[in-house]
């Protein structure tokens, strides 16, 4: 009896609760029904997750800016930031994302499959790319340990930390940076060479020698490092400089002469944008993008443009052995070749766990 | 005295009761663990066989019942230890030490490894003392350990305490009045009627230590061939589209808690 009359207590505590939920689930509906002369235009736009403070914080506000200055309606958008893979695979569920940043191409590549996204969505002259940025290794302020270079990360008492790459993708092309180095060694110019497998193989082996710890994603691998652990990092360029704006710690690092590009592709979701009578808008965002007066606020946050040599202002000047993924095959085989089951990584582990002796520093000798 | 019970009528509050808890058992814990068994097993067992002696596999599931064994050999010792303080002897803010026996329940086990490596990491004193001795904790397997001997904490303490605290004193006394030291006392009474609690806290302890997740990857370094725990293993694969191998593991891991549950309440139920 008792429970009763508490539940007509509730109903009574809940009922405005509901009229109110209800009051302003039609008030939103009507808002965007009603035509109007200052009605803005609407973005749906989704990134990964690195992307949202430079998209957020400083492209868009620019974007909507630059519109407003020259007399066109403004912009409403609306964001959405995702894992690189998950966004993917949401685009493919329904997510009616009008323009979509990547964090690698072959997460592009469902999408064209499913006919969401043109088929000829790489075949400008920036292959798709908006920005791109640089694998780096990261080293303690005044580089007590003299980091410089790949080779520098196998000496004896080095710490290294990098993610995991089972589960994180940026892991896989910081270490594909390490294969690089080891596919061709100093000062060969990469496409006039054949790779060097052997020579990849050893350098990884000899740098996850010094790994002490490896989490599972960047973020939580950064995390790491700022809580002291490991003289050195590799991660992006862009990670770093992120890293220093919010958290206010110096982020000092090396650009090795041998790494790859990491190249942030974009798309207009076609599927989403001609549904909804939003192709321009798409294209005039995603122009924007790749501009001249985007590339200052891409590089405050790290990132370099895709023409050029990828010099930017405020950051380290490019060296000159950096590959790109096609370089060493394209994402496909690259990724097959040092992390297939077969591939350098697991090889790398397997013979060193088949003679556990060979730890010994006499391996640094050469 | 399940006899006697079995005699009477059952009314329909009791039926009604145990047929509700049990199904309630059913969803939440066995439709779960079935559909790991059974997709694990769709696999075919040649391929199971295979994920399971893979050379990264096979040292993360040894990893983690070493770990885990070493820890409950220490729990075991230190939870009655700890059981017996709490039962036995009376000390101000006693109800205080009692309270935080249950925190390690409590704190999200993340956070257990953070804290872990900010008392004994790398840029600690305590790590840089540690590391000098060439014991380093943090990113080596003995971090591992000490990770699940804070989480698994509790299990013994309080399997083993409500025992001792309702034990009857005059087996105890008899011995006594017969001239038994009390190191005798405990070996020949006490231990013998508290080894049904204590292989049951032992029991859940290794159990709970197989799966646990947040606080190790934090400690552990997370390297494959030398400190990566079937757990985390699980989840390289799972996020490696290796899902057969991620439940050719997880089928392991669920294999030896259940062995070990059922030993424990085996062993209990003779001893006791």
């Amino acid at each position: 009896m008792s429970r009763s009359t508490f539940a007509k207590h509730m109903l009574k505590a809940v009922w405005p609760i509901l009229l109110c939920v209800l009051g302003l689930s039609g008030g939103c509906r009507r808002e965007e029904i009603a035509p109007g002369i200052g009605e803005p235009e609407r973005l749906t736009l989704g990134a990964f997750s690195v992307m949202r403070e430079v998209l957020h914080d400083g492209l868009i506000p620019e974007f909507i800016r630059q519109r407003t200055e020259t007399g066109k309606k403004p912009v409403h958008f609306e964001e959405s930031y995702l894992a690189s893979g998950a966004l993917s695979r949401a685009i493919q569920g329904g997510f009616d994302a009008d323009v979509a940043l990547f964090s690698l191409d072959p997460d592009v590549e469902p999408l064209v499959k499913a006919g969401l996204v043109a088929s000829n969505w790489n075949a400008g002259p920036t292959n798709g790319h908006v920005v791109r940025t640089l694998v780096v290794i990261g080293h303690r302020p005044d580089n007590p340990k003299r980091i410089g270079d790949w080779v520098d990360l196998t000496n004896p008492g080095v710490s290294v930390v990098y993610a995991d790459p089972k589960t994180s993708g940026g892991a896989r092309w910081n270490l594909m940076a390490v294969a690089a180095d080891g596919y061709w060694p100093n000062g060969v110019l990469a496409s006039a060479t054949p790779m060097n497998p052997a020579g990849a193989e050893k350098l990884l082996a000899d740098i996850q020698r010094n790994v002490s710890v490896m989490d599972p994603s960047g973020r939580q691998s950064l995390a790491t490092f700022l809580r002291d652990s490991g003289d050195a990092i590799v991660t992006y360029e862009n990670d770093l400089v992120q890293c220093e704006r919010l958290t206010g710690r110096p982020m000092p690092y090396v650009i090795p002469n041998r790494t790859v590009w990491i190249e942030i592709p974009a798309v207009e979701v076609i599927a989403t944008t001609q549904v909804n009578g939003r192709s321009e808008l798409a294209r005039e965002f995603l122009a924007f993008l790749g501009s001249e007066s985007a590339k200052p606020i891409w590089a405050r946050f790290g990132f370099r443009p895709v023409s050029g040599t990828g010099d930017a202002e405020g950051l380290p000047p490019v060296p000159q052995g950096v590959v790109r993924i096609a370089d060493m095959g394209g994402w496909k085989l690259a990724r097959e070749n040092i992390f297939g089951p077969d591939g350098l990584w697991s090889k790398s582990f397997l013979e060193r766990a088949a003679k556990p002796a060979e730890n010994a520093p006499a391996e640094n000798e050469k | 005295m399940s006899s006697t019970s079995a005699d009477r009528p059952v009314p329909l509050g009791g039926l009604l009761l145990r047929w509700s808890c049990l199904s309630y058992l059913g969803v939440v814990v066995l439709f779960p663990l079935t559909a790991v068994v059974i997709r694990a097993l769709s696999a075919g067992p040649v391929r199971l066989w295979k994920e399971i002696v893979n050379p990264f596999a096979w040292h993360a599931i040894r990893l983690s019942l070493t770990t885990a064994l070493v820890m409950v050999a220490i729990s075991v010792v230190t939870g009655t230890a700890t059981a017996w303080v709490l039962a036995r002897y009376e000390f101000p803010g006693k109800g205080f030490v009692n309270a935080l026996v249950d925190l390690p329940f409590a704190v999200p086990t993340i956070v257990t490894g953070l804290m872990l490596v900010a008392l004994f990491g790398p840029s600690s004193t305590l790590g840089v003392v540690l590391s000098g001795f060439g014991l380093p904790v943090i990113y080596e397997q003995s971090g591992i350990v000490l990770a699940l001997l804070f989480v698994c904490y509790p299990f013994v303490v309080r399997s083993v305490q409500p025992v001792l605290e309702n034990l009857d004193p005059a087996e105890e006394e008899a011995a006594a009045t017969m001239g038994a030291g009390r190191w005798l006392i405990f070996r020949k009474v006490t231990l013998p009627a508290l080894v049904p609690s204590i292989v049951s806290g032992a029991g859940l302890s290794f159990s709970r230590a197989l799966g646990e997740f947040g606080s190790v990857v934090i400690v552990a370094g997370n390297r494959p061939l030398s400190t990566k725990t079937a757990p985390l293993y699980v989840y390289g694969e799972v996020e490696g589209f290796n899902v057969d191998g991620a439940m050719a593991v997880s089928l392991v891991l669920l294999t030896c808690s259940l062995i070990s549950l059922v030993a424990a309440s085996k062993l209990a139920e003779r001893q006791g």
